[in-house]
């Protein structure tokens, strides 16, 4: 392989990590909020509030329905307004993030949804308020439920960039597309399969290794 | 102390066949007084309303009607941020536990200190000095999933009792565990609420567990109170038929099937014999009843049942006999006139074949 050849494969995978990190970040800043906020307004919650619940849970259902290759072309426009083009990684960072903050939202209210009421309960009756619940009973007895959620959502967004790619997103997907499919570059393309392969991989194991260290519940 | 009165809780539920909601009472009308140091029972059969009174107590589930009290602070009139200073003065246990599975035994029982804002120091002092009262100062640094049932159960109450309670309310809180293993938990309650003074509202659906600790007890059946009073009086006196119907557990004081299926009359024909229960309870246990019985009548005593038992280590038991001979009705008025419960249960013929 050229050095050329090298030198671009080292440049999308960047890319790749650039973009991936970057929505990976506000999908975790904006999504953890939300699913706290989903799974206390919840029926079950401790801070029930069924028009707020039903309205936030609307929006996440509709995002999510929507496939991610049609939420990027809709999000153009907007997309556009934000970062000042409509293509190139910044660009693909809008509808990555967009697709991911609802799909962490979900992650974080259903680990949430299997802590034990009997454990919330004990709180409340030792005088927790509504903060200290969230912060001294649901976040820590999810953690392990919410590391492995993100862990799953940065290997969608893995995935998910490489479709941005195709929309001139730049990245590894881009690279495959462009000389791989496009000019018949067998190697580009297997090396881009492989380097995804490996981020997945990688991304996968840690998160694994994180979650297993930060659970307690179980006899093991 | 602490009094509820007149307190309910409905629920609307939904009839399942005509889908229309109605109000359903949980608890009906509840009035009590628990007094200062004392171990209250509350006794009653799967869904008599035991949980939904309880959590009226700290306001887990707020009564729809009613009041309550506790040392004077009226729990049904505070503001949420007032209830919850309130409710940390509060421990509770429960059946499942309830521990937080992601914190270590320290952690579990160092939270209540937290939420009371106690410094990091004092709160080291304090979980170590609390982990050993109830025995559980080895395991620290365990999470709750390796514990057995017994040393989750320790730790629920060493959290319970952190933040120094006046109050210590217990919903099945042995349910969960083995006949020895509650034995040994229950005698943990029981010396805390001698040691400390603590005031303790304790829920079971087993007499035995009123039994081992308790100095009142109060029956729930359907959302009331059918009958309360001190656990002795309880026990040798029953009134009511959900309180003798729970204290079959604990004290045998029925006839084996072979013995029912002859038949009582009630009242005596030619030389029939007769079948008596008589209740003891404390000094009385001591005393040679039967023996006396015997040299100063001119009868014969079978014993077809015997249970003896001790309340918090007063003796009591029951006796089912059978008097044959000559002076039966003597010996029945012998009976009556000392300290004991009596009852005749019947009459049967010296022929059916009761004698083995
Ligand atoms: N949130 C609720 N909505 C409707 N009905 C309820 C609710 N909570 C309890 N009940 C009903 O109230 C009654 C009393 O329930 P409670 O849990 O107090 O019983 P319990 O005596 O504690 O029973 P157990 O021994 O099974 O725990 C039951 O018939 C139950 O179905
Ligand atoms: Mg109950």
């Amino acid at each position: 392989m050229s050095d050329d050849l090298t030198a671009l494969l080292v440049k999308g995978s960047l890319e790749t990590l650039y973009m991936v990190g970057v929505s990976s970040l506000f999908a975790f800043a904006a999504g953890l909020p939300l699913g706290i906020i989903l799974s206390v307004t919840a029926e079950t919650g401790i801070l029930r509030n069924k028009p707020l619940y039903s309205a936030l849970s609307s929006v996440v259902n509709v995002f999510r329905s929507v496939p991610y290759i049609i939420l990027m072309v809709a999000l153009m426009k907007p997309t556009k307004w934000i970062v000042g083009s409509s293509i190139g990684i910044n660009a693909a960072i809008v509808s990555l993030s967009a697709a991911a903050i609802p799909f962490v939202g979900r992650v974080v209210e259903s680990s949430l949804r299997e802590i034990d009421p009997g454990i919330v309960e004990a709180a409340q009756a030792m005088g927790a308020g509504a903060g200290e619940i969230i912060r001294k009973v649901l976040l820590p007895e999810g953690l392990p439920g919410i590391i492995a959620g993100f862990t799953l959502t940065i290997i969608n967004l893995i995935g998910y960039s490489a479709m941005a790619g195709v929309l001139g997103g730049g990245g590894l997907g881009d690279l495959a597309v462009r000389y791989g499919y496009q000019r018949f570059m067998l190697d580009v393309m297997i090396s881009t399969v492989i380097i995804m392969v490996l981020m997945v991989q990688f991304i996968q194991i840690v998160g694994d290794k994180l979650a297993v260290l930060t659970r307690h519940d179980r006899n093991g | 102390m602490i009094r509820l009165s007149n307190v309910s809780k409905i629920y609307r539920i939904k009839d399942p066949g005509t889908s229309e909601t109605r109000d359903f009472y949980a608890i009906r009308d509840i009035s009590l007084d628990i007094g200062e140091g004392s171990i209250y029972g509350i006794i009653g059969r799967s869904g008599a309303g035991k949980s939904t009174l309880i959590r009226c107590v700290n306001m887990l589930e707020p009564p729809t009607a009613g009041r309550v009290f506790i040392n004077g602070t009226e729990m049904t009139a505070l503001s949420p941020g007032a209830l919850r200073a309130a409710r940390r003065k509060i421990g509770m246990i429960f059946q499942s536990f309830n521990l937080l599975l992601n914190r270590t035994v320290y952690g579990n029982i160092a939270f209540p200190l937290e939420l009371a804002k106690w410094k990091k120091s004092e709160i080291r002092d304090r979980v170590r000095e609390i982990a050993s009262l109830v025995g559980i100062e080895g395991k620290l640094d365990q999470y709750p999933a390796r514990l057995s049932g017994g040393q989750k159960q320790r730790v629920g109450i060493a959290r319970a009792l952190a933040n120094k309670p006046d109050l210590l309310l217990s919903d099945e809180a042995t349910s969960a565990l083995d006949p020895q293993t509650t034995k040994s938990v229950l005698r943990l309650i029981r010396d805390i609420n001698e040691k400390l003074g603590l005031t303790v509202i304790l829920i079971t659906h087993e007499m035995n567990v009123i039994k081992e600790i308790c100095d009142s007890v109060a029956v729930l059946e359907d959302g009331e109170i059918v009958e309360k009073g001190p656990v002795q009086q309880i026990f040798t006196n029953p009134l009511k038929k959900a309180t003798k119907e729970l204290l079959t557990h604990v004290i045998r004081s029925e006839l084996p099937e072979s013995f029912t299926g002859l038949g009582f009359r009630r009242l005596p024909s030619g030389d029939s014999d007769l079948v008596l229960q008589i209740w003891f309870f404390g000094d009385i246990a001591a005393k040679p009843v039967v023996s006396d019985l015997v040299r100063k009548f001119d009868v014969d005593v079978n014993i077809l049942v015997a249970h003896i038992d001790d309340i918090r280590s007063v003796p009591f038991g029951t006796l089912i006999m059978r008097l044959s001979g000559e002076d039966k009705e003597g010996a029945l008025e012998y009976l009556l006139g000392m300290k004991l419960r009596v009852e005749v249960m019947g009459y049967v013929g010296r022929s059916d074949g009761i004698t083995r």
